[in-house]
């Protein structure tokens, strides 16, 4: 029987591409017989190129189709011809047939009468010796299946032959089967028409084939198929239609009544797939997603009709394809391959660290063995009060503590509190102990692992991880229990880590983004400097600022209450200061700074050297001589590092020591009598690690003469806090067990009625006297918040002050009744600060009727009030709004709950891989114009030769193209923008790429 | 990679290290020569009044203790006699403690509000078989750490420790003794009860016996106690000086002492002691915190001249002691001054052909400038007020009551002089001075000194965060 190949050519653009596709249709070795234009709404001119292009004939539509419907429009217009094998050849204006495309696919379905539908092997437009596709398919649970990266053509996949489906471009099918079956599914109108078409080819009991021989050339421009490039925005416009798509073939295949309920539940699966989305580090695709969904969810109809089609023609039924889909192993054996392949291909392949040969596990065990011998005494303790430390809350009460409460917000370092206590959530106490102890062991791995990032060099990694978890901040802060600057240690490494790195995925960013929100909770001091930082990272990268944005949103939402709050009253200062106690503390000069010592008496070494004659600046002096070597490694490394680690360092490391002085001169804290700085060593910890970086980059450049240099730094640097190491060692520490911080007798009340409270009374000096409110059995860190100390005198404070001047006049008013007004059950007068004063109000309060002494406790004296009542408030309110906002703390609470979980989901290493095409040059079409224009002539004078001149004009349009592209790209932008489906703003970036008229 | 651009990018990282170091340096040079701008808050004081309707109350000594004048209690101080009190301001109510011995009189107990002023003391004359003298003190309020210094647990000496608890709960006072060597070990825990409203009397004697210098402190929980000590000596078999020793409240380095006298109608001629007094001025210094030092010891006159007496060595919280050989003519006042904090007594005598006594005269507080002072002023006391300071002081002195009209004196730098008051003064200066009584009548001598109210106490500073 005579075959019969008509030819259809969907075109939309217009120009060079279809001017190539022309000729190759042209220069087919075996030609259509017929050739049917489809100008898919296109302008004017893709018409006339059309009519050069020796189509029999052109069939204009006045608006964009999809590719289905253009096609099965040219078909109608085509006059079946009886008595011959009659086929029709899918072709749009991007996909150019090689010479013997037709010639082999025809081949292949000749060979086999069975065969209706055969598709050929498409390969990339500019690199045709990749292959875009070859044949599709779908995996056991209906997915499409499809090659998902472009890869070399090694004639890999040759041998394949008969496929589950094929797609549409190229695709050869029998004109008679394209008329029984109805066409591409309009329902389906850019992802898996042809997938569809094959598949209701298969029910009916016909043969798909692919014919690797054949092999047509694809921009994937979207005229066929989906419009794919690397752009962001094409992407996610694809990944909605391929979902959209996906969601209603699944729905169509399905049995009926799992259908309906499918169809039912598809709101629900929305919003799962947006989480998931978020989950798999696809924001972008999150919205397209829900759309997705809904789209599919609010056209039943057009389900219906999918349904009734495949049914229409079902005669072989869905056993017939299972063989052909894809079975679940291989579609995980080769998602694996994919995955380390793409990763391979855009660099971003694990680097091995080598953690066990280059001294990672040895750093760590040092790190255990100076952890046990610094930290023996805390290991019998389950919970630790004194210097910064305190007892957390039960676990309930923990997170209700992170809730802005009666208008008050929380600090953000609660949420770490809560986190951390929730490790250890039968005592979260507990979880403070075991973090005193882990300190070191931590901040060692951090340092190690950052070491890593910076050098090769074993002795460099050894110094950056050892200087650092046993630098004086780090000790220092072990010795006065200050909690957040150990958190803040903990984590920087890793921060610096991810934040470095945060450009290169979302799940680098949100890591990033959890990470700095812990860093900056511990250390609100160092808000300016990550601000500084941010704004740096904003500016060194392009394609990367909502990564870096990224980083700053948990931070953001968390510190957002109680910015909002401080502004509203009038303090935005007090942002900066430390959470948790207020351990007071003489800030060290810039000199001690610059050393590394946080403190004023250089841990130890102050006092030391004072009791030999060497006070003041020689003390200084010869602790900087310990620290010498680190500096002259690190100055080293400021001259042999690359310039990017160098500037990088050096930044950070200003920031941090700029940062630490200024810390050091905002006396913002108050306790008792004096104000308090805030705490210097939070920058330190910054700057050190910048220098202790710095020095790792000068020590590789030693080379071999790094490891004794090394020794020598670390050794020195080591005696530098043998002070500090020392009281550490020998438990001279301000620590006693939780259940030594308040007396028995409170403690027990405090268990009964956490709401009883105790007036703990410090005398200062003579007529001086600390007073301070503590509820229940005492305090608890994660109650602390620091917003409510305001810097003037309140209300409260009056109150409270007269209350204790009642209390300390002899003789004086029945104090009884203010004393249950505020709920206070006992007083305590500690055993410290003045003598005199103490036993001066001890004479008054063993006077007072409304006190009964309850004796000498080890905390101090005792009263009990008589008959006490306690105020019910120990939860606070969590209904009270926020001040200067309308919205409550449960409220704020959810919000940040939410954006917490998103953060840590999009944290997860479980970034879906995804394979971005290459930039694809486009043709102006402008310059095609021109070649079409300049071969009017002779197509005017004889149209049948047409395809002659318009096969020669790419050639000639590159020269001219160049100067007039600016001009003539935004018009046709306009036109076509409405009609293509796509953004229009894509459109002017063209013209970006002055070789766009290059062919090749 | 090409050696050009191997130097090229040397080159490159050598440069940025200049740069960093050149910024860096800037910086540091910068940083070390500007004074950085700094916030400061101001911690939150909040001064509150604490004297509202309160009262002070004054808790005498009550009648002189005679130990072993019941020869059935040989431990117990009998009451002898009754002393008179003299009141400087109104009390709103005058009530007494109850002693155990029993007595003629009970200890008083004076009380007003506590904005008011008010001070009262007493003064006895003991004349019995074993013992004979003038002893005065000051009624002071009660405390729940106090010193006392002076006295001796010698063969002949006695001397009894009184604890009075005007308030309404018991008192449980722990005592501990110090001596010529340091703390006595023994008594470290030894707890007296005082019920409320009473006064108990303990012996020294008994605690720590044959100890040369005795100090005491007293800490009482419960309730303050006011503690007096009674010494009592006896040459022989014959009654040798009686001295009542008024309380201190906390070591300090500077101490004044008014008052202290050394009388003697022998006059100065060679005797037995060499060419000194009969009866040397001694002055005992403690320093409890147990630290070395030393406390220079001088006395002042009325002109304002300052005799040095000499130095004591501090040490081991022992009581040490100069006997001053000779007392300066004219000398009012012993003025201590130490290194580290400490409490200080002097002795002084009073010697004619018929009898001989002594009395152990305390530091007195400062009298802040500007605020009236009661000053009880026993009948036959000399009012001695010292201005240790260097500008003059104006002194006016007025009457309680409001009789009489005010009389002012000028009280020249670094001076002590006797000044004249009524019984009820009322004592204002217009630079801090301190002030103490003495009674001196042939063989008798008694001193107390004027215990002003701190004028501090009321405003109580309280520290809210």
């Amino acid at each position: 029987m005579r075959t019969r190949v008509t030819a259809i050519l969907v075109a939309q653009r217009g120009g060079e591409w279809l001017d190539q596709t022309i000729a190759g249709i042209a220069g087919q070795t075996v030609a259509p017989d017929a050739i049917v234009a489809v100008n898919n709404g296109g302008a004017q001119r893709v018409g006339e190129q059309l009519m050069h292009s020796g189509a029999e004939r052109v069939v204009g539509l006045s608006s964009r189709l999809s590719f289905g419907q253009a096609v099965a429009r040219a078909v109608q217009t085509v006059p079946a011809v009886a008595g011959v094998d009659d086929w029709i050849w899918l072709l749009s204006e991007d996909s150019c047939p090689e010479t013997q495309a037709l010639e082999h696919i025809l081949s292949s379905v000749q060979r086999a009468p069975s065969v209706v539908v055969a598709g050929p092997k498409l390969v990339d437009w500019d690199h045709p010796e990749r292959i875009i596709e070859l044949g599709q398919s779908l995996t056991r649970y209906g997915s499409r299946w499809t090659l998902r990266r472009q890869e070399l053509d090694q004639q890999q996949y040759d041998h394949l032959q008969d496929v589950l489906g094929v797609g549409p471009v190229g695709m050869l099918v029998r004109r008679d089967i394209w008329e029984q079956l109805g066409g591409f599914d309009p329902a389906l109108p850019v992802y898996d028409d042809g997938l569809d078409f094959c598949v209701r080819a298969r029910l009916a009991g016909h043969r798909v084939e692919v014919a690797p021989a054949s092999r047509v050339r694809f921009a994937q421009s979207g005229v066929a198929g989906p419009h794919l490039d690397r752009r962001r925005s094409v992407l996610r416009a694809a990944h909605r239609q391929a979902r959209t798509s996906q969601l209603h073939r699944r729905i169509s295949y399905a049995p009926a009544p799992v259908a309906f309920f499918e169809w039912l539940g598809l709101p629900v699966y929305a919003v799962l797939r947006v989480l998931w989305s978020l989950i798999r580090e696809q924001p972008g695709y999150m919205l397209g997603e829900f759309v997705a969904a809904l789209t599919v969810f609010f056209r039943p109809h057009a389900i219906i009709a999918s349904r009734r089609r495949i049914r229409a023609h079902s005669t072989a039924g869905w056993p017939a394809i299972r063989q052909l889909r894809v079975d679940p192993k291989s579609v995980r054996t080769s998602r694996m391959i994919d995955r380390e392949a793409i990763l391979a291909s855009s660099g971003r392949q694990r680097r091995e660290l080598h953690f066990i040969s280059s001294g990672g596990l040895g750093v760590l065990v040092a790190a255990l063995v100076a952890a046990v011998a610094l930290t023996w005494w805390a290991f019998p303790q389950t919970s630790l009060a004194g210097g910064g430390l305190a007892p957390l809350s039960a676990i309930d009460q923990l997170w209700w503590n992170t809730r802005p409460l009666g208008g008050v917000p929380a600090d953000p370092f609660t949420w770490v509190l809560a986190l951390l206590g929730t490790l250890t959530f039968w005592n979260p106490s507990h979880a403070l102990v075991l973090l005193m102890i882990a300190a070191i062991p931590l901040t060692a791995l951090g340092g190690w692992i950052w070491g890593a990032q910076l050098t090769e060099s074993r002795a460099a990694r050894v110094l950056l991880s050892l200087g650092f978890a046993l630098s004086p901040v780090l000790l220092g802060s072990l010795e006065s229990g200050r909690l957040p600057t150990l958190v803040l240690a903990i984590v920087l490494p890793w921060l610096l880590l991810a934040a470095t790195r945060c450009r290169e995925s979302w799940s680098w960013a949100g890591t990033a983004s959890l990470l700095a929100a812990v860093a900056l909770a511990a250390a609100p001091i160092l808000i300016p400097a990550a601000l500084v930082l941010l704004v740096v990272g904003l500016f060194s990268t392009l394609r990367g600022a909502a990564r870096v944005l990224t980083t700053a949103l948990l931070p953001a939402v968390l510190f957002a209450p109680k910015v909002v709050y401080l502004l509203v009253n009038g303090r935005p200062l007090d942002l900066l200061r430390d959470p948790g106690v207020i351990v007071p503390f003489d800030a060290g000069t810039t000199w001690h700074l610059l050393l590394g010592f946080p403190e004023f008496g250089l841990e130890g070494w102050g006092a030391i050297l004072d009791g030999i004659g060497l006070g003041g600046p020689p003390a200084t002096l010869l602790v900087g001589v310990l620290m010498a070597p680190i500096a002259l490694l690190a100055l080293l490394g400021l001259f042999t590092g690359r310039v990017a680690v160098t500037v990088f360092n050096a930044v950070l490391g200003g920031l941090g020591m700029l940062t630490a002085i200024a810390a050091g001169q905002l006396q913002i804290a108050i306790v008792g009598e004096q104000s308090v700085s805030v705490w210097t060593g939070s920058g330190l910890a910054v700057y050190w690690i910048a220098v202790l970086s710095l020095a790792a980059v000068g020590a590789t450049a030693l080379r071999r003469g790094a490891a004794p240099v090394v020794a020598v730094a670390l050794v020195a640097a080591l005696l530098a806090v043998v002070p500090v190491a020392g009281n550490l060692l020998l438990n001279r520490v301000p620590f006693v067990p939780a259940s030594a911080q308040m007396p028995a007798l409170v403690q027990a009340a405090g268990e009964n009625d956490a709401d009883v409270r105790t007036l703990v009374l410090t005398p200062e000096a003579g007529h001086s006297v600390r007073a301070e409110l503590v509820t229940g059995s005492g305090l608890r860190l994660d109650r602390i918040r620091s917003s409510l100390a305001a810097p003037v005198e309140t209300a409260e404070d009056r109150r409270l002050a007269e209350l204790v001047g009642g209390l300390a006049s002899v003789g004086g008013a029945d104090m009884r009744e203010s004393l249950r007004d505020e709920g206070i059950g006992f007083v305590l007068l500690v055993n410290s600060g003045s003598d005199v004063e103490r036993a001066q109000l001890q004479r008054v309060f063993d006077q007072h009727a409304a006190l009964a002494s309850a004796g000498l406790t080890s905390q101090g004296l005792l009263w009990r009030v008589a008959d006490p009542e306690s105020v019910a408030d120990s939860q606070g309110d969590a209904g009270t709004r926020l001040g200067g906002t309308s919205l409550t703390g449960s409220t704020i609470w959810g919000i940040q709950l939410v954006v917490l979980i998103a953060v840590v989901l999009l944290a997860l290493p479980t970034g879906e891989v995804t394979y971005r095409p290459e930039r694809r040059k486009r043709p102006s079409r402008r310059a095609a114009k021109r070649a079409a224009a300049r071969s009017r002539l002779p197509v005017q004078a004889s149209p049948v030769d047409a395809a002659a001149p318009v096969a020669a004009a790419p050639a000639v349009a590159p020269v001219e193209s160049v100067a007039d592209q600016g001009a003539g790209a935004t018009a046709p932008a306009g036109q076509e923008g409405p009609a293509s489906g796509l953004p229009v703003a894509e459109h002017p970036e063209y013209p970006e790429h002055p070789e766009n008229g290059d062919p090749r | 990679m090409s050696d050009r651009s191997r130097v090229l990018r040397g080159g490159a990282r050598a440069a940025t290290g200049l740069v960093v170091v050149g910024v860096c340096a800037t910086a540091v040079l910068l940083l070390s020569q500007t004074e950085l701008p700094a916030v400061e808050r101001a911690p939150i004081a909040v001064t509150v009044d604490s004297t509202q309707n309160t009262v002070r109350s004054l808790v005498c000594a009550g009648p002189f203790g005679e130990l072993g004048a019941d020869p059935s209690q040989p431990g117990v101080a009998v009451p002898t006699g009754s002393p008179a009190v003299a009141i400087s301001g109104a009390p709103s109510e005058v009530g007494s403690l109850v002693r155990p011995e029993g007595g003629a009189s009970s200890p008083l107990v004076i009380e007003a509000p506590a904005d008011e002023p008010l001070a009262a003391a007493q003064i006895q004359a003991v004349s019995t078989e074993t013992l004979s003298g003038a002893a005065a003190s000051a009624c002071a309020e009660p405390l729940n750490e106090q010193w006392l210094l002076g006295g001796s647990t010698m063969l002949g000496v006695s001397t009894t420790l009184s604890l009075g608890n005007p308030g309404s709960v018991p008192a449980t006072v722990q005592i501990s003794v110090y001596d010529e060597s340091g703390p006595v070990d023994a008594v470290q825990t030894a707890g007296v009860l005082v019920a409320a409203g009473t006064m108990q009397t303990v012996s020294l004697n008994g605690y720590a016996p044959e100890r040369e210098r005795v100090a005491v402190r007293v800490i009482s929980t419960g309730a303050p106690v006011t503690a007096t000590l009674g010494v009592g000596q006896t040459s022989g078999i014959s009654p040798f000086a009686v001295s009542s020793v008024t309380r201190q409240v906390d070591p300090e380095t500077a101490l004044v002492i008014p008052g202290v006298a050394n009388r003697s109608d022998h006059g100065h001629g060679p005797s037995d002691s060499g060419e000194g007094d009969d009866f040397p001025v001694a002055v005992r210094v403690l320093a409890p915190g147990g630290e070395e030092g030393r406390a220079q010891v001088r006395a002042v006159d009325a002109s304002g001249g300052i005799t040095d007496l000499g130095d004591i060595a501090l040490s081991g919280a022992s009581v040490g002691e100069l006997l001053v050989p000779h007392w300066p003519e004219g000398a009012q006042a012993v003025m201590v001054n130490a290194d580290v904090p400490v409490i200080a007594a002097a002795l002084g005598s009073a010697t004619v052909a018929e009898g001989h006594d002594y009395e152990w005269f305390a530091p007195a507080p400062v009298i802040a400038a500007e605020m009236p002072a009661a000053v009880p002023v026993v009948a036959g006391g000399e009012l001695v007020v010292v201005n240790p300071g260097d500008v003059e002081a104006k002194l006016v002195i007025e009457q309680a009551d409001g009789g009489g009209a005010p009389r002012t004196q000028k009280l020249p730098a670094g001076a002590a002089a006797v000044v004249q008051a009524p019984a009820d003064a009322l004592l204002t200066s217009s630079v801090p001075v301190y002030a103490g009584v003495r009674y001196v009548s042939g063989g008798l001598i008694a001193g107390y000194p004027v215990l002003a109210p701190d004028p501090r106490e009321g405003a109580l500073t309280v520290y809210t965060r």
